[in-house]
This record gives C-alpha cells, structure tokens and sequence, in this order.
C-alpha cells in the first residue's frame, strides 16, 4: 500500500448546494410518513386564511390609509405566523435541519443561502405569495403605477418573512443547547402557544381600535415594522412619493441581506448541538433540606411527594404547564372580560385555567418515561407511588387555582357566582388527580425519555405520539369538565327555583365527587400498576409494538397501517373545522346570551351578526354541523384498518 | 426469547455475553420482572419473580441499561427517596448514601441534578440504587460502559468483595477481556438463543473468550471492499 490516499473532493458552490438541499427536502416530503397528514391539513387551512387574506383587498376604505393600514396588519398577521408555525408543529414539518449537514464543509453563509432556496421549495412560501398578492390588489385601487410596486415588494416581503421565520428559529435552536436556554426557549413556546388559543382577545382589541381609526399610534406601528413596508411603498406609489417608495423597497431587501447574515451566523451555533442532550452544566439545586419536607411524613407516600414537589420546583416543564394554562384562561377569558366590561366572565378564569393544567395529568407515567424500572423494582411501592402523585399535585395546583377563583370571583362582584365556582372547582381538582392518575396507568403514551429531551416541550419527533398525548389531554379535560356536572345541575335548579339549600347542597355533592374520584381513581391505579406494572413498562420503554420489537429472533413488526394523505388530511381538518363550529362558533354565542353580553360584541362569531332572536338557534346550528364534522372525522380514522385488513 | 435457561449458581459471578441485539437486556430484564417472558418463568434464590415478586425484589440490585431515573433530583436526594421508599429508616439511609458518593465519586457533583449527569455518572448513581438495600444478588447491564478507568477499578473491587462475602453477580457485557477478567461463569446468546453457558473454563475451552464467542456466533470478519479508502 503506497499510504497516498487521494485528494479529497473539492467543496461545493453554492448553485450545487442549493440544488442538493432542494432535492432533498423534496425526497423528505415525499417520503415523510405519519405527520404529513397534520402537514397537509395545515396547508389547507393555510390556503383559506391566504385566500380570505386576499379577499381583503376587495375592501374599499374611503379614506386610502385605512387600506394601508389594512394590509400591514395583515402582513404582520402572516410574519407572526411564520414565526410561530415551527414552533408550534415541530416534528410534524418536512424542514431541513441545519444540524445534519454540521460536519460538511460548507461555509455559513453558502449553506444558509441553500437552505433558504430549499425553503422556497416548499409549498408554504407559495401559499403566502397568495396571501400577500393582497398588496397588488389593493394597489389596484389606486393605479397601474403602484400595482408596478406592489408585485415587487410582495415578493421582498416575502423573502423577508421566510427569513425572519428562519432567524428565529435558528436563535432559538442556539439558545436551546444550553438548560437555561432550553427554559427560556420553553417560556417563550409557551407564549406562543398561549397567544395561538388566546390571541384573538388582544387581535379583537386591535382589530377595533384599527376599523374606528381612533389610535393613530397603531397605524404608525404597523407602517414602522418592516411588514409595513410594502404597504408604504404602495401608498407612497400614490401619491407619487418616489423617494419614500424606493427607500421602503430598498430597506427590505437591505434587511433581507442582514437577514440571511444573521442566520449565517447563527447556523454553526446551531449545528455545535449535539445528540439532543443538553451539555453539563453546574446547577445550584437547594442545598440541605427545605422546611416544608421536614413536615412530610417518613413513609414512602411521603418519599414520593417529596419527589414530586421538588420536580415542580425545578422542572421548568410542570411550571409552564401552570403559566400556560393561566395565559389561556387569562387571553381567552380576563381579556375580554376587562376589554368589552363582562365582570361576569372573571370567576370562571381559575376553573378554566384548572381545566386546562389537567392536561398536565393525563399522562404522569408516560412523562417520567423509563424511570418507572425504579418504582417497579422497589417492592410493594405501587399505592405510595400513586397517592404520593396525586397529594403532590393537589398540593400544588389546588391552592393556585383556589386562589384565583376566590380573588376574581370577589373582585368581579359578582354574587350569583358563588355557589357554582365554590360547587364545580373542588369536583374538578378532585376528579383530575383521581382520573389523571387512573389515565396515565391505564392508557399510558410512550414520550422521549426526560433525559434525552431538549426542552420543556419536547415530545419527541413520533407525530402519532403526540397526536395521542393530545388525545389523552383532552379526554381529561372533558372528564374533569363531566365530573362537576352533577354539582353544577344542583345549583342551576337551585337558581331557578330560587332555592338556596340546593345552592348548598350543590356545594356539597362537587366537593364529595372530588372527593370520590381521588379516593377512587387512585385506589384503581395502584392496583393496576401493581397487576400489569410489566405491561406499563413494556409499553413506556418500547412503545405499543413492545411484545414483537422485543425479540430478535421474530421479524420487525411490519410498519402501522398509515391512513392515505388525503385521508388522514381530511381527518385533520375536519376534527379543526369541527373544533371552530362547535366552541367560538357555536357555545360562545350561547354563552354570550346566556350571560347578557352586550349586542355590539360581534367580533368573529357569526350568529352575533344575526337578529337576537334567532342567534341561539343559528348556534345550535353550528354546534351540530361541528358535531357532524367530527363524527366524519372520527369514522374516517375508524374506518380505515379494517378495509385493510379485508384486504390481506 | 427462546427457551433460555442460564442458571447462575450461588455465589458466582456470571457473565452474559452476545452481539449487539442478541437478547441481553431483554434476559436480564425478564430475569429480574422488568418486562413479562410469553411464557416460562424466572427465579431468584427459588423465589419466582411473577409469582412472589415482593420477596423476590428484595433479594435483588438491578441496574438496567439506558433506562431514565427522577431527572429533577440529585444524587443524595435520589438515594434518599430510594431509601424512603424502600422502608429504611433516615439514619441508615443518610450513612450508606453518603459512603456510596464517596465510595463512587459522585460527592463533587453534590449540586447537580441527575438530569445533567454524563453517562458515567449515571451508571455509577444507578449502581448505588441498586446496592444501598444490601441485596444478594446484583444484575447489571453494561455497568463498565462510559466508565472512567478509575471508577471502573472501584466498581470491580466493589464487586468482587460481594462475591467474597457470598452475594452472587449477574453482568452483561461485550467487552470479551472484561468477562473473562472478572467472571467465573460465562453464556453467551446469540439470535435469542443460549449458545453455550457454563464456567469459563468451559466456555472458552482453549483459546480465549473471544475466539470461543466468533465461534459460537458464526460472526465472519470481513477484509473485502473499500479499495478506493485505501488507493
């Protein structure tokens, strides 16, 4: 052997790089499996929040700023949604990750460049170029000149948004490869997350003050940010104001340029993280014993408490959990409370947020992964685990949630309120820590071990998992939401009838149903995971396939039977349609007249735009229309394994 | 698993050796009740795990491989709750956490939480659970992976002092020099079946472990391809 190994191959141009990176991401959507389902539902939502986007520009305004106005704003609809879509669906996307191509020799800002082509590759640029042909169309109403202006600043737009998206998401995967990176990272998801369910409080708000055009600041806000910018080139194409024209076309691709520097540098960073596992870092955890654990008892219930409560101490995780469900409930129920003056929404703000961290719950030994080897090898420990889980909880979210309810409830002066917050709250508490735990031994999903996560909201990449978790969250929201209705009718019958002792008595059955539920949800749970503990492990360490995955001498188990694209698409979208018919559409508007919400709250709910009359019954209407949709959907899921298997 | 039958006798140290998803922790995992066999049983000192799991979890240290633990607790406080758990009293919990920190390295890393522990870490505080309730029989998967050399020489004084005092040891490995180093009594799985299992002696015959595992598996070492590395 002469030791002389040939010169290695040259390094890549950037034409080839894209090339290679667009191929690529196109083979992925190709081959992408379970998920593109979700993907495809949320193109065709996509698709009709473009082409409502576009509508838009039909709109006449009297006065031409208005129009400008109109456009930022929903130019700045669709940047926040950029930024927000990977944050909330990852996993699900078919993206390239910069971290797979960490050991190519490719310099930054090549690879960023060729990354951003494969960007355009995909089929969400060119559903914004459809949203964002609303500047034309606007520009239409002015004149052929600021038409001429409008085509290229929609395109720089564009660029710019898909940049933004991309700098973001390149910031936060820098920030993440650290744990206190990773919390911050989760704190601002959890935003996120709570401005995605409850953003159409403040979006309402603005929208308002926007259509009076009585706060001139939002107007120069909106024109200020760079989604404005296209905006203000038409406007000033108008009145012929070629200087601000130019200099609001340049300033985008300017900005665009800085951009795609940005993100050059910040892809080594984000390629520098390995395997997932956040690097070691010295963290202070409390040192000694704190005060509170001296009082637990030195039994192994009292073991497991104490386990628990330090976990809600220091996994940021649990913590965002309660902040999330307070944002929610505080969006979707404070904000519009406090903005349109319905005291009467405040009490149920802690009954709403309790609903909402149940979520949390439904899936206590799926989160803790694999750790469960211990509890399993530790003898006759299965009743203490339990309990020890759901004293732990209630110990933490009962008094917040309490809390909250008592305070709201006695600022919004609303008497009437009482029986039922003091009726529904304790059943609810009750019934999340007795089924949550019952839930989560029974019908346990497999997540990423904790160990291997890389943030407080990492699921893992598994699309069907996390579809299931989602499943299970809700299925324990709807069970603690069920479980204060039998306290709830008492008090209902007691204000018709005007009855207090049924108002008491009401109090007294939600307390008891709380009380029941924990005892025995519990008591069920323990004695599962004593009888079938194996199972639950089998199923936490190895997934639903466990019994064949496990033995080398069988075959791999031939891949899950996968619903169509189109299918599983259709499904996704139903279950969304369904969604939006059956609550904003359908029980807010009841819920508004119910409570006497004044009539010139109209916002997105449609039978609001109806006469009085006839709103509940157009509601009523919604709801079954969203029932029927998701009746589809559900068959359509349903349906499938079985035509398979009269197949083979 | 097919009809696997590796009886570890008392008081030995037993080797479990195979190739790279040959069965091993899924064995030790049935052995000890971490996951239920289809069918046949296991048994720790005649005590079946499935049908007197309560008496069989005491007489038995596990430390599995790759398995997650309470992240969000550190070393001494997940000894602690261990020892809580288990019913042994705080004083008692207090001195064997603090001799096993010390003993494996892990009282400079007093602060951290196991979340942010490196591999070796985490196989040395998961070999502490698994020895604070003096058990008599230890199974260990891969307890020498991702372990310092230092540390790694403790563990196998550790070890082999509980053989000594009569504990019996059950490790799986595929490091062949570790093996045969440490145990007196050697199986190898190859395909989820026991190619061969007995002493050392008997295993190897002759030649070395290694020779006698190649064997056994019917591996065959390639030298052909990749001329263009090489050119």
């Amino acid at each position: 052997m002469a030791g002389l190994l040939t010169p290695p191959t040259p390094v890549a141009t950037t034409r080839d790089v894209a090339s290679a990176l667009i191929g690529m991401r196109r083979t992925l959507a190709r081959n992408s499996p379970g998920g593109s389902g979700t993907v495809v539902a949320f193109r065709i939502i996509g698709l009709g929040l473009a082409v409502a986007t576009l509508l838009c520009g039909l709109i006449r305004f009297e006065e031409p700023s208005r129009s400008v106005d109109l456009v930022a704003a929903l130019l700045l609809g669709w940047l926040i949604g950029w930024v927000m879509g990977p944050i909330l669906v990852r996993g699900a996307g078919v993206g390239l990750r910069p971290e797979w191509f960490a050991l190519v020799p490719i310099p930054p800002r090549r690879l960023a460049t060729g990354l951003l082509g494969a960007s355009f590759a995909g089929v969400a640029p060119a559903v914004t170029l459809v949203a964002f042909a609303v500047l034309p169309l606007t520009a239409a109403h002015f004149g052929v000149l600021p038409v001429l202006v409008a085509v290229p600043a929609a395109l720089l737009e564009l660029v710019m948004v898909v940049l933004v998206a991309r700098v973001v998401a390149a910031g936060l995967a820098a920030t993440m490869s650290s744990r206190r990176g990773q919390e911050l990272g989760g704190l601002l998801m959890a935003v996120v997350i709570a401005l995605a369910s409850g953003g159409w409080s403040l979006a309402t708000v603005i929208g308002q003050q926007l259509a009076a055009g009585t706060s001139p600041a939002l107007g120069t806000a909106l024109r200020v940010l760079p989604s404005g910018w296209g905006a203000v080139a038409v406007a000033a194409a108008d009145r012929s104001d070629w200087p601000v024209v130019l200099a609001a076309l340049t300033g985008l691709a300017v900005l665009s340029v800085l951009l795609l520097g940005a993100w050059a540098r910040l892809l080594p960073v984000t390629m520098r993280r390995s395997g997932g596992r956040a690097p070691r870092a010295a963290r202070s955890a409390a040192a000694g014993q704190p005060a509170w654990e001296r009082l637990l008892p030195a039994s192994p219930t009292g073991a497991v408490v104490a386990k628990e409560l330090r976990a809600w101490r220091r996994d940021p995780g649990r913590s965002l959990l309660l902040l999330l469900a307070l944002l929610i409930s505080g969006l979707n129920l404070a904000v519009p409370a406090l903005a349109f003056h319905l005291p009467a929404g405040l009490p149920w703000v802690g009954l709403a947020a309790a609903l909402i961290v149940a979520m949390g719950a439904a899936n206590l030994y799926g989160d803790d992964g694999t750790a469960l080897w211990l509890t399993r090898m530790v003898p006759g420990v299965e009743r203490a685990d339990v309990r020890g889980r759901q004293a732990a909880w209630l110990l933490v979210v009962a008094p917040v949630m309490v809390a909250l309810t008592v305070s709201l409830t006695a600022f919004s002066g609303q008497g009437w309120a009482w029986p039922w917050v003091l009726a529904t709250l304790p059943a609810m508490l009750g019934a999340t820590a007795g089924l949550g735990v019952l839930l989560s031994v029974t019908r346990p999903v497999r997540q990423k071990d904790p160990n291997r996560r890389t943030g407080p909201f990492d699921t893992g990449d598994d699309p069907n998992a996390a579809g299931a978790l989602i499943g299970q969250q809700y299925l324990l929201l709807v069970l603690a939401a069920l479980a204060a209705v039998p306290a709830a009718t008492l008090v209902l019958l007691g204000g018709l009838r005007g009855q207090p002792q049924l108002d008491a008595a009401g109090v007294v059955v939600g307390v008891a149903t709380g009380g029941l539920l924990f005892w025995w949800g519990g008591r069920v749970a323990a004695r599962r995971l004593a009888d079938r503990g194996a199972e639950l492990m089998d199923l936490v360490h190895l997934g639903p396939q466990a019994r064949t995955h496990r033995d080398p001498t069988r075959p791999p188990p031939a891949a899950a039977v996968e619903l169509p694209r189109w299918k599983s698409a259709a499904r996704n979208t139903l279950w969304t349609v369904g969604i939006l018919l059956i609550v904003p559409q359908g029980l807010v508007p009841i819920g508004f007249n119910l409570f006497g919400v004044d009539q010139q709250v109209k916002v997105w709910f449609a039978a609001r735009y109806l006469p009085q009359d006839r709103q509940t019954l157009a509601a009523a209407g919604f709801i079954a229309a969203g029932l029927l949709a998701i009746w589809w959907a559900v068959a359509i899921g349903r349906r499938h394994p079985t035509e398979e298997g009269t197949r083979s | 698993m097919d009809h696997l039958d590796p009886r570890v006798p008392r008081g030995s140290f037993f080797g479990l050796v195979g190739p790279n998803g040959a069965g091993k922790t899924t064995t030790l995992s049935m052995a000890v009740g971490l996951l239920r066999p289809d069918g046949g049983s296991a048994r720790i000192f005649g005590i079946d795990v499935w049908a007197d799991p309560v008496a069989a979890k005491q007489l038995v240290g596990v430390l599995p491989d790759g398995l997650a633990l309470p992240e969000r607790l550190t070393g001494r406080e997940l000894l602690g709750y261990l020892g809580q758990l288990r019913g042994l009293d705080r004083a008692t919990v207090a001195r064997r956490a603090q001799e096993l920190l010390q003993v494996l390295e892990l009282t400079a890393a007093e602060q951290t939480l196991v979340a942010d522990y490196s591999a070796g870490m985490r196989k040395k505080i998961t070999l502490a659970t698994a020895l604070l309730h003096t058990p008599r029989l230890l199974v260990l998967d891969e307890p020498f992976e991702a372990i310092d050399p230092v540390s790694a020489a403790t563990i196998r004084v550790i070890l082999r002092r509980f053989v000594e005092a009569g504990g019996s040891v059950v490790l799986s490995s595929h490091v062949m020099a570790l093996v045969e180093q440490l145990c007196d009594h050697v199986g190898v799985i190859a395909n989820g079946r026991l190619a061969a299992v007995g002493t050392l002696e008997e295993v190897r015959g002759q030649g070395s472990l290694e020779d006698a595992f190649v064997r056994l598996v019917g591996a065959r070492i390639s030298t052909e391809g990749l001329s263009w590395l090489a050119s």
